[in-house]
């Protein structure tokens, strides 16, 4: 059986001026998290496993983040685009309505999607806890679809069976899983694939060579499928320095 | 051509690609090269040195140092990482702390055992709290 996995997002919030949140006073993070939480729980059949607020520092600005992770709206964790579409009007009439948010990008949802290959990652949130070879295709259309379907003629088990077998004829490719994510938000669906767990020609570690000729052959292989277009592949190869390190996917 | 180290996906650029998604707090030293290269044959000797740089700064704990390279039609961009980070006994920062410990790695960066070989272009502190 597939797995699945909805996590949906206010993006580069405002709350009452603040783009980070402090850990004591009235808009303390602890305070908003959870005011959200409850806020968006209150949707009619959408549950929330938890939610994180995350502030980013950089040079330039900060930025803070709401995500809500391990949903699941109308008991499905893969959602229909009209229920994507639903769930997103009706997070985004709550943040709309509240006086304490000045402004906010967008509000997204993102559908995970593995096939039933084992997988010990789960795409780009696992980035820093991993120590090998990862790969993405981003900005896929497939039969003209932008957001995939979980039933239908063209529908993600189907997807992500088409690339698992196109992959998989690249020589020197290993690979322990699949992952399709749609993502839907104010401006369309988007959908990327994401390959866990890799190696090319036994090195989950590459030089810039080897993953300059990996591109290339996975951007042939991805050609071979029909009705299957994208904008990019990302090559990501990690590694640690060895050091004990807390696993964070499992929260 | 852009900056080949942000990657603009629709759910955000390689920044957020890397610290979003886990609980506690994270520096991320972004766009960087290693002796004028942006991916690694092999990465050891640069972890230890990031690592030691980043153990003598006051107050600063962390799990681990990891490195990421990205290779996409934009071009190659690498990223070194601490994760699991503790700032004077705090896994949330206030913006203060933040933005304190941002140039204390600035200035160890700058000043430490990497300096002569490194080179960033941005130090990112992040800082997440979960219900």
């Amino acid at each position: 059986m597939a797995r699945s996995s909805l996590q949906t997002n206010i993006e580069q919030m405002v709350y009452n001026t603040k783009t980070w949140l402090n850990r004591s006073g009235d808009d303390n993070v602890q305070h908003v998290a959870s005011e959200y939480k409850e806020l968006v729980s209150a949707i009619l059949n959408y549950t929330v496993r938890g939610a994180s607020a995350m502030c980013s520092l950089t040079v330039a600005q900060e930025v803070l983040h709401l995500s809500f992770e391990e949903c699941e709206y109308n008991s499905n964790r893969y959602l229909t685009s009209v229920d994507a579409d639903s769930l997103r009007n009706a997070i985004v009439a709550i943040v709309n309505a509240d006086t304490n948010v000045d402004s906010y990008s967008d509000v997204s949802i993102h559908n995970w999607r593995l096939d039933d290959q084992p997988s010990a990652n789960y795409g780009p949130l696992s980035l820093l806890h991993i120590d090998g070879l990862e790969i993405f295709v981003h900005g896929v259309i497939y039969h003209e679809l932008t957001y995939l379907e979980p039933s239908g003629a063209n529908n993600i088990d189907t997807f992500l069976s088409e690339v698992n077998d196109a992959l998989d004829t690249i020589s020197g490719l290993e690979f322990a899983g699949i992952n399709a994510v749609s993502t839907y938000n104010k401006s369309s669906g988007h959908v990327f694939i994401g390959v866990n767990d890799a190696s090319y020609n036994g090195n989950k570690y590459l030089t810039s060579t080897a993953a300059s000729t990996l591109k290339t052959l996975i951007e042939t292989a991805l050609d071979s499928i029909n009705q299957l277009t994208y904008d990019n592949v990302q090559i990501i190869y990690s590694r640690n320095d060895g050091q004990p390190s807390t696993s964070y996917v499992n929260y | 051509m852009g900056n080949p180290f942000v990657y603009d996906n629709k759910s955000g650029n390689m920044e957020l690609w890397i610290v979003k998604g886990f609980l506690g707090s994270s520096v991320g030293i972004y766009g960087c090269t290693w002796n004028g290269a942006s991916s690694l044959s092999d990465p050891t000797a640069a972890l230890a040195s990031i690592n030691d740089d980043m153990d003598a700064i006051d107050g600063l704990e962390f799990s681990g140092v990891q490195i990421t390279s990205t290779r996409n039609d934009q071009g190659i961009a690498m990223a070194f990482g601490l994760t699991d980070i503790i700032y004077n006994g705090t896994r949330y920062l206030n913006l203060n702390e933040a933005e304190e410990l941002r140039l204390k790695v600035i200035n160890k960066l700058n000043t430490g055992g990497s300096s002569s070989s490194l080179a960033y272009q941005d130090v990112v502190i992040s800082s997440s709290h979960r219900t």
